[in-house]
Order: structure tokens, then sequence, then C-alpha cells
């Protein structure tokens, strides 16, 4: 087992009052190892299939600059790494079959000659990229589709549920999905759903000018990948029912899947926690709450655990159990991951046009930002487009921000203020506005005409 | 034990009984929280007398008899997962095992019981048998596809799914299809390690109509429960129209 992993659990307020029910928030927190100073080890080989959307829609700026970006990612890889190009509208195209990357001239050529037409069969490119990755899978090496879409799916599979079934299984099996929404007309729901399924990032980018930053992430981040197939157990004890507040998906075997880790990361889960039995808890006592493990599994593909941790705190007089502090931080993070379920759902209101459920999310999302600046943040970038009564891109500002808000793995040494984040790694880093470049972080400033 | 729907054998044999036993160690051992017993520590370990034990029990089909060995499929290898699933972590009687099984096919318990580990089961018997199954064919009728990783097999079976699909589903469609994904999933309730644990899940019916449930009953949701569930569903919205 790699040195360096460790899993805590932590309460808002660490004490029980005696003699009622309670309700408790805990954070969960799995670190990963510190990033070596002598630099990152060696990253895993790289197996990737950059998947283009050409429907005519991608047609000037957009499509220059998806090809500039896949450029980056050919330019960014090894001799020992492989990349296919699938390009697709309604039809699919395998612009460069998979290959070891050692002749990157030639590849960036056929990169180059992609040009625009047609409609939009996204989930035949997915499944070509997918198949490319497929062919070539190894022990030991990362395998993902990199899928880029400005557009609805309208030909071929478009059923979300189905694609994102799909998605998943295909990670369980080794390949991972990560998806980079481009512009105002893509499905929002659908990339995301994908992303999430498939056990990759979901990005976005209001324009092409800063979809080279979302690769640019993406490649940061599986260049410092140190687990995968992060799972939490939780077991709650007699007495006390549990609530996961993230937005992660249960594993056939109960568990929780969370993000994959990076170094200098960590990934985390807000539970809520409600002990039942009034009468049953005498001060002086000490209550045991919630069994938490996890399993993950390393870059060479051996399984390993970390060990079981319980949470137990002390019962306590109502007075006493006045004078025991909050702790800031896991309030911080009860109060993202909730904001996160309020806006997903905001996000669909927006995309009928309902904006008094949208107005109402708001208010119930404003109390929380208290907590966290970064919360804060995101709730004015979404009150500027809430104001504009901008449909789509509320509706994509909110689902995106959801998804960061609750699942983002995050710097171990974070701290409230995400003016700090600027030294951390870009895959760390907590964005105001999730479809522009970490640059414009100004709030409420509307978008650029 | 012979019952009407167990006699539908899903394939060839393909395994000796050391074989067939090794093949449901490897499904066990990736994931053993299905198959350990919640109160005890040791998991007891397969083995060819074990496995007589459950053909004389009749748990398990008898094997096909090739000369003086006996060979074993994958309808050995589901009853002999499912036996000790619902024996160890489900803590069922050897008696209601039995009846059970009496009215169960094996198709019925990949569905069902096993469909969490339906995948891993089924990339054994291929990969013992260099078979594979095209997503229409029943699982009697298997294509050769061989050397290919369960990767490559699942993304077969996608392109026969996705090809000819529609895109035109309305939001009442999809909730239909959602309650018939719920109901597909088991006929006995999978372990949960995790019970207790539970993160909501809010499906929209239509923009002005949602539902709250709890993410994880979903996979526990016996056909009964869905359709009872439909029937509230359809009594309180009358009710509530009607005031």
């Amino acid at each position: 087992m790699m040195n360096g992993f460790e899993l805590s659990m932590v309460s808002a307020r660490p004490a029980l009052l005696a003699g009622d029910a309670n309700t408790v928030n805990v954070l969960i927190r799995v670190q990963a190892p510190d990033a070596p100073k002598t630099g990152l080890p060696e990253r895993p080989r790289l197996n990737l299939a950059l998947v283009i959307d050409r429907s005519g829609s991608m047609a000037g700026r957009p499509l220059q600059e998806a090809k500039r970006a896949a450029s980056f990612i050919i330019e960014s890889l090894k001799a020992t790494d492989r990349a296919s190009v699938v390009a697709y509208d309604n039809e699919i195209k395998t612009v460069a079959a998979s290959q070891p990357v050692t002749d990157k001239a030639h590849l960036r050529a056929l990169i180059a000659q992609i040009e625009s037409r047609g409609c939009t069969n996204l989930h035949g490119g997915w499944l070509k990229g997918a198949e490319e990755t497929a062919n070539h899978l190894s022990s030991g090496s990362t395998s993902r589709v990199l899928l880029l879409s400005d557009g609805q799916a309208n030909e071929g599979l478009t059923d979300i549920d189905e694609i994102a079934t799909q998605c998943s299984k295909l990670a369980d099996k080794g390949v991972s999905t990560s998806t980079y929404g481009l512009g105002e007309s893509f499905n929002e729901q659908l990339m995301v759903a994908m992303a999430r399924s498939g056990r990759g990032r979901g990005y976005y980018s209001e324009s092409a000018e800063s979809l080279m930053e979302r690769f640019q992430e993406e490649f940061a981040l599986l260049s410092a990948l140190c687990a995968r197939n992060v799972r939490l157990h939780l077991t709650p004890m007699p007495g006390v029912r549990a609530e996961i507040l993230n937005d992660f998906e249960a594993a056939p075997d109960g568990s929780w899947r969370m993000p994959d880790l990076a170094y200098d990361g960590e990934a985390w889960a807000a539970v809520r926690l409600r002990v039942s039995g009034a009468g049953l808890l005498a001060a002086g006592e000490a209550f045991n709450l919630l069994k938490a493990s996890i399993a993950y599994r390393e870059l060479d593909e051996a399984e390993s655990h970390l060990p079981e941790t319980m949470l137990t705190l002390p019962v306590k007089t109502a007075q006493e159990y006045l004078d025991v502090p909050e702790d800031e931080s896991v309030l911080l993070r009860i109060s993202e991951a909730e904001a996160a379920r309020i806006q997903e759902k905001a996000s669909r209101a927006a995309r009928r046009g309902d904006w008094d459920q949208v107005e109402q999310a708001l208010e119930e999302t404003r109390p929380m930002a208290a907590h966290s600046p970064w919360l804060a943040e995101v709730v004015a970038s979404l009150e500027s487009l809430a104001a504009q009564r901008n449909q789509v891109m509320y509706a994509k500002e909110a689902v995106y921000a959801s998804r960061n808000l609750s699942s983002q793995i995050r710097s171990k040494h974070e701290t409230p203020s995400i003016l700090a984040d600027v030294s951390a790694p870009m895959f760390l880093q907590r964005k105001a506005r999730q479809g522009r470049s970490s640059q414009s972080r100004e709030p409420g400033k509307p978008k650029e005409q | 034990m012979v019952g009407s729907n167990r006699d539908k054998a899903l394939a060839g044999t393909v395994w000796t009984v050391e074989e067939l036993i090794e093949a449901a160690e490897r499904v066990i051992a990736a994931d053993p929280v299905l198959f350990s017993h919640p109160e005890s520590e040791t998991n007891k370990e397969l083995n060819i007398r074990l496995i007589r034990d459950y053909v004389v029990r009749e748990f398990i089909p008898r094997p096909e008899r090739v000369g003086r060995e006996g060979r074993f499929g994958l309808d050995h290898l589901v009853y002999l997962l499912a036996v000790r699933m619902l024996l160890r972590s489900q803590k069922w009687s050897l008696p209601a095992i039995k009846a059970s099984f009496a009215t169960t096919s094996p198709e019925e318990l990949l569905g069902g019981l096993l469909a969490p580990i339906r995948d891993r089961i089924e990339a054994e018997y291929w990969s013992a048998s260099g078979v594979a199954r095209t997503q229409d064919a029943t699982a009697s009728q298997r294509v050769r596809t061989p050397d290919l990783n369960p990767a490559q097999l699942l993304i077969e079976q996608f392109k026969t799914n996705g090809r000819g699909a529609s895109s035109s589903k309305s939001p009442s469609k999809a909730f239909s299809s959602q309650l018939a994904d719920f109901a597909k999933a088991v006929s006995c309730p999978t372990p949960k390690p995790t019970a207790g644990v539970s993160r909501k899940l809010h499906l929209e019916l239509e923009p002005w109509c949602e539902v709250v449930i709890d993410a994880q009953r979903i996979d526990s949701l016996t056909r009964e429960e869905v359709e009872r569930l439909g029937e509230a569903l359809k009594s309180r919205l009358k009710d509530e129209s009607a005031r």
C-alpha cells in the first residue's frame, strides 16, 4: 500500500446532547499523500481517445480551438502513451486509430484536417473513442475518452439514462469518460451525466477561448493521479440513520464511489446522522455513531484499503453541549453539498423558464454562503445570470457548479478563501464561474457581448 | 428438484469441478461483502465436497458427464453463487432456498439476485468458453468472438443497443421506463452493508411533478412494490385533483 493516505471523520459539533434525539453533521475526508518535493513520480501510461464534435455548429472558432486543445494533448503525451482521434457528426470518422505517440507531427497534421459538417451522433462518436481505447487496455495505464461537444445529441442513441449507463459499465471495465461542453447549445444534463457515470471529469467552456484551459486541467489531473476507484463504506451504528449529501453513485456492494485522488488532494463526503431514541443518551457516556472505511485501487491496479475508522462522540448536558464550538470547516462542506443539491434542481427549473423556483433556490442558497466564500462567489455568478433571465447559461452554470461543489477533489491545505487556490494545481482550484477561465473570477459580471 | 423455470439452462458446459470452484472464488473475491455472513468473520471455503453436497441437495443441477469427468456450465455457477449469497449474507434457510430455486431460472437469478455481479459472472463464462453473447441473442444462442477483453465485449453490446434507438421520449414514458428498470432488478433484496445510509434521488416526472426517493432503496424494490407505488401515486393524484 502506498503510504500517506489518510481517512478521518469529524463532526460539526463534537458532542451529543443528552436525553434527546440528535442531528449530527459529519465530514469524512480521504486525503492523498503530499506531492513529493522532488517532483511527481512518473505518471502511469495514458491510453486516450480524443473525440471531437465536427458538426456544422462547430464551424469556425470552436473547431479551431478544439483542434488546438487536441493538439496540446498530443504534444503533452509521451512515446509510451497511446492516443486515438475520432471526429463525429452524423458520421463517425476515426481520424487516427489508437497508436503509440511516437510521431506527434503526423497526429497533429491529421487533427488539422478535421472539417465541420453534418448533425451530432454524440453516442456514436463516444463509442468509437471507447472502442479505440478498449482495444489497448493494459494494467497500469489510465484509459479515458475525452469527449468534446457543442451540441445536442440528435443522431444515433440519444437517451441520457442509457448513455450514462453505458459510460458507467465501461468505467467498470477500465475505460473512463470525461466530457467537455462548449458554448450555449450543448446538453449539460447529458454531458454531466456521462462524466459522473463515466468516472471522469465534466468541464464546460462558455467560449472556445477557455477550452484549452480545461484540457490542461484534465491533463494535470491525469498526471497527478495516485488512487482510482475510491469507494467509501459507511456503517451506521444501531439507533443511527445516515444520509450522504454528496452526489455520489452507489456501487453494487453498497459503497459510495468517490472521485479519483491526486497528490495533495482530498476526496470528501458530507454525511448527516440522525440519532434517535430520546432518553437513550446519558451525559458522561460516549456513543459510537458511524463506522467508515475506504477501498481504492492503486495505479498498478493493486487493491488497497484504509483502516476502518469509528466516529465516537461524548454525550453532554445541554449547557456543556452549547459550550462546544462548531467546526467551521465542517459547516463549510455541509453548506456546499446542500447548496449543490438545491442548484441541481434550480438548473432544471431554469431550463424550463421557471424563474420563481430559481429565485427560491437562490434564496435558500444565500444563507449557506455565509460559511463558504466559494459558495458566495458561485451564488453571485448565478444571481447575475438569474437577473439577466439567461435560461441557457443559468442551467449550465448551476449544474456544473452543483457537480463541482459536491464532488470536486479539494486541496488538503484548503483555506476558506479561494484566492489562496492560485498556487494549487488547476484541478484543485475552485472556480466562481464554472464556464470561464480561472482568470475571470469577478462575480456578477455579465458575459462580454 | 425440477421446476419449469429451472429447466431453462443457460449454456453449454465449460468447467471441471475444480475450475468451477476457481471461477466462483474469483467472483466472490471481487465482491466479498456480498457473500459474507454479517455475524461471522470466516467464509466457508468452496471445495469439491461442498459442490457434491449441493448437487445431492439439488441446489445445483447435475453436471454433464464427459467420460468419467463431470462438466459444469454457466447455470451451475449461477446457482452456486446464488446459494452462497443467500446462505451467507441473506441468512436464508436451506429449505427456503430449495423452494425458491424450484421456480427460478438461472436467467432470472442473473437478472435479479445476482444482477450487481452479472457482468463478472458472465465474463468468467466467456473467458472459459471464448464465446460472447450478443445483445439480442438468448443465452443459449451465443456467438464466437474470441480474445475480446471485457470492455470490448461491452462495446460490442452497446453497438447493437445503439443502433436505431429512438431519441423521442416523453417525460411520462421516461418515468415508466425508470419504474420498469426498478422492477427488473430483484426478486430478493440485495445485501447492503451500508443499510441505513441513504441518498435522495429526485425523479422529475413532468416539469411540474417530482418524486423524491431513496436512491439505494431502488436497488431492492420488488416488482410488486413498484406496482403498489404506481397505484398509490395514481390514487393520491386523483384525490388531490378532486379537491
